[in-house]
């Protein structure tokens, strides 16, 4: 049977190239922008390029914030991509302070526009880097990331990053210039990734298979 | 083959196109460069502008004469032109066959031949010109070339003319260099762009023709299947009417006639110095009526490319 | 670090791939669509699509050309051409580009770069500077295919830019675009020496070599490719091993 999944519409300009990725995976995919839609979903994902403050206030004003965390407390698999992951967090410090949805405690800062050694290196930080595991994890079993190896290549096209309270929040990360950058974060049923998995080309593309499965 | 290139030099070499020719002649080619003197070159290309709204007739007059001229000084009896002049609209039937028509450049009677729209006789009487600086502006002798058994042949009708394909290979094999800038008139920068008074060329058969720069290199991009007509459409649209104002002060100093370097020619003008005003004012003594109307104080031409029903016409 | 990009480069007029030389004396090449799908199979990292013809027409082109590719290809996609506003940029992004690189327009109204940053994010906005010599180190910018001057100094554009918001550079060089000699390493060099953000060096990649210099040398984050790949004479796989072997950090196959 078809998998069905439903994408969050709130003007986000990444919208359509994540819904043909999970049609490419074989989902059926509603699109919504009401909040009954939202909550009756059954599995969510939310998507997101641009400004941390742009997205937020898109949100409230179609009124979707808590039929958005109500969701998520269903219990159901809920996927943010990119700045709809950001935007899991309690705030950002993206041109002001701005407070973001707190599904997962820790709040979005700059990346360090210099490297360990000091260097300045180049922000955003755009391209392809390498998927690492946080210690302790021990294997990716039982998430989204199920199959992939530490090294994977993703696409990542971002200035601001996610730091959780708690790290055993981070599904992986990646280095940038010897930083420390969350490259996805996960707690129960919730799943984000900073970069983007529709773009990440057949290894990407995994990740929305595996969401796909998930009950 | 081992052939001996002859070169009729421009007007004014632009930079690049001065580049290009050592190019050429470091891409392998032995090569004889005719210049001609330029006090008299200057004044029958203003006269070819004043009488026939034509700079490139001294020139082209020159060049054709050349090449059959240096194949009787050396004895060599086969010479190659590029492409055939209808390729730009002169009469199909001068490429029913690959040679030369030589009724066109020999002559005997060097009374009957005008330059620059002035008889021979008269340029020597008037305009203080001698026999001896006409020479490289006449044909060469029909008697001479009969003897040698000179033949004058275009490449374009042995090897399809794609201009584009003549860029490729110069870029390849010869390290062409395409100009820095889009040639005024239209939209390219790789063909025709040794010469700065080329532009005013293309802008003289707007005015005479109809027909602008872009349209030439479109027609002929289009017959060569490169832009679609679409395309091409639209390029004459935006180029062909434009006017070159890059080199503009030059080549109206070029053709300015004045009385210290032409002490009696410049007598036989109305206006020896040749200004954008009366340049534009001969311009529009050569709008023909068929072509161009006289509307709110300006000339536009009563058919384009770009209106529906010329292109019911065609 | 970030892994540096190979990145295909499709100049695209009308629905034809087309491919010159200094971006002049345009062959029709064929389906831009079969293309980069074909380079999408063979790992490129991203693609750029150009339309080249945009400014002519005043209007951009390639959505629909956009949204058919993007039905089959799961990497980044820029797409330049005839991006005259933030509207523009939106129904390009919708039909499923990710950036967009503008020149013309961001040279005739530079704060059309900041509306387009602060709306879509600067990680969206690549400026696209088409870069031709004038002197030894100086390079002025142009605009339309490399045909018209701008009178604007390549260096001092590409920092004016990235303060008004461009997140990235796009970087021809008109001189060496389409010859297969190699890229202009001190163009590239200085762009990159000059600005924070990630620059693509694009014209004249000839062989792997050419490559490895720009980057090592020039400092390029993301290399375009367009001659060798669409004549065929180079595949991105051995391009990529190429890169690896000198020890340049890509994505590993």
């Amino acid at each position: 049977m078809m998998s069905k999944v439903t994408v969050i519409d709130y003007g986000s300009s990444n919208l359509l190239n994540v819904v043909r990725a999970l049609e490419h995976c074989g989902a059926e995919v509603l699109l919504a922008d009401q909040p009954k839609a939202i909550i009756e979903a059954d599995r969510l994902i939310l998507p997101g390029v641009g400004a941390f403050a742009d997205g937020m206030a898109s949100l409230k004003n179609k009124e979707l914030i808590e039929p958005l965390k109500s969701f998520c407390q269903k219990g159901n698999p809920f996927l943010g991509i990119c700045l709809g992951m950001q935007m899991m967090l309690d705030a950002s410090d993206e041109f002001g302070h701005h407070q973001g949805l707190g599904l997962i405690s820790g709040k979005v800062v700059p990346i360090p526009s210099q490297g360990i050694n000091g260097e300045p290196h180049k922000i955003p930080h755009i391209g392809w880097n390498e998927l690492q595991r946080p210690r302790p994890r021990e294997n990716w079993d039982g998430t989204l990331f199920a199959g992939l190896n530490t090294g994977d290549p993703m696409y990542f096209v971002h200035s601001f990053m996610a730091v959780p309270e708690d790290d055993s929040r981070r599904l992986a990360d990646c280095e940038y210039n010897g930083r420390t950058i969350c490259a996805a974060l996960q707690y129960q049923n919730m799943t984000g990734c900073q970069f983007h998995p529709e773009k990440s080309g057949k290894l990407g593309l995994s990740i929305i298979y595996n969401f796909l499965q998930l009950k | 083959m081992h052939p001996l290139t002859v070169t009729w030099a421009p007007h004014i070499y632009t930079e690049w196109g001065w580049r290009n020719f050592q190019k050429w002649i470091h891409a392998g080619h032995d090569n004889y460069l005719m210049t001609p003197n330029g006090r008299v070159h200057r004044l029958l290309t203003r006269l070819a502008v004043e009488n026939l709204f034509h700079p490139f007739q001294a020139f082209m007059l020159g060049q054709k004469s050349l090449a059959p001229k240096m194949a009787i000084q050396f004895k060599i009896p086969l010479v190659f032109y590029g492409e055939s002049e209808s390729e730009y609209g002169n009469p199909v039937a001068d490429s029913s066959t690959a040679k030369r028509d030589w009724s066109y450049f020999t002559s005997g009677d060097s009374d009957k031949i005008h330059l620059g729209g002035v008889s021979i006789s008269n340029l020597k009487n008037h305009f203080g010109l001698e026999e001896q600086d006409l020479i490289p502006y006449l044909p060469a002798n029909p008697v001479e070339i009969e003897k040698t058994g000179v033949e004058v042949h275009y490449l374009g009708y042995y090897l399809k003319w794609h201009p584009q394909s003549c860029y490729y290979y110069s870029v390849e094999h010869g390290d062409f260099e395409a100009s820095p800038e889009r040639t005024p008139g239209t939209y390219s920068k790789y063909n025709s762009i040794d010469d700065r008074i080329d532009d005013f060329h293309y802008y003289t058969t707007r005015v005479k023709f109809g027909i602008g720069r872009a349209t030439y290199d479109a027609a002929q991009e289009i017959r060569s299947g490169d832009i679609t007509r679409e395309e091409g459409v639209a390029l004459a649209k935006r180029f062909d009417h434009e006017f070159p104002e890059r080199f503009s002060e030059e080549i109206f100093q070029y053709l300015s006639i004045n009385p210290k370097e032409f002490p009696e020619a410049s007598k036989m003008f109305e206006q020896p110095t040749m200004t954008r005003d009366y340049f534009m004012q001969l311009a529009d003594q050569f709008r023909s009526p068929h072509l161009w109307k006289y509307d709110d104080g300006k000339w536009t031409l009563r058919h384009t490319v770009w209106h529906k029903e010329s292109v019911a016409h065609t | 670090m970030s892994n540096i990009r190979l990145i295909p480069r499709l100049d695209i007029k009308g629905p034809n791939l087309v491919k010159g030389i200094h971006l002049e004396g345009l062959r029709v090449m064929g389906d831009p669509q079969e293309f980069a799908v074909g380079y999408y199979e063979d790992g490129a990292d991203e693609l750029i699509y150009m339309d080249i013809v945009a400014s002519l027409y005043g209007r951009n082109n390639l959505t629909d050309i956009v949204k058919r590719t993007v039905q089959n290809v799961f990497i980044p996609l820029t797409v330049g051409g005839g991006i005259r506003s933030t509207h523009d940029v939106e129904q390009i992004l919708r039909s499923g580009a990710d950036k967009v690189a503008i020149n013309t327009a961001a040279i005739n109204n530079p704060d059309l770069i900041h509306q387009v940053s602060q709306r879509f994010g600067s990680q969206c906005m690549v400026l696209s500077i088409e870069a031709k010599q004038q002197s030894p180190g100086q390079w002025e910018a142009y605009t339309d295919n490399g045909r018209e001057r701008t009178g604007k100094d390549v260096l001092e554009w590409a920092r004016e830019g990235v303060e008004l918001g461009a997140g990235e550079i796009l970087l021809t060089s008109i001189d060496r675009e389409g010859t297969r000699k190699g890229f202009d390493i001190e163009l590239v060099k200085a762009v990159s020496e000059s600005v924070p953000v990630p620059v693509i060096a694009s014209g004249g990649m000839g062989q792997s070599q050419d490559m490895v210099d720009v980057v090592q040398s020039g400092k390029a984050d993301a290399v375009a490719m367009a001659d060798v790949l669409h004549y065929r004479r180079m595949k991105i796989q051995d391009i990529r091993q190429a890169a690896l072997d000198s020890h340049l950090h890509v994505r590993k196959p």
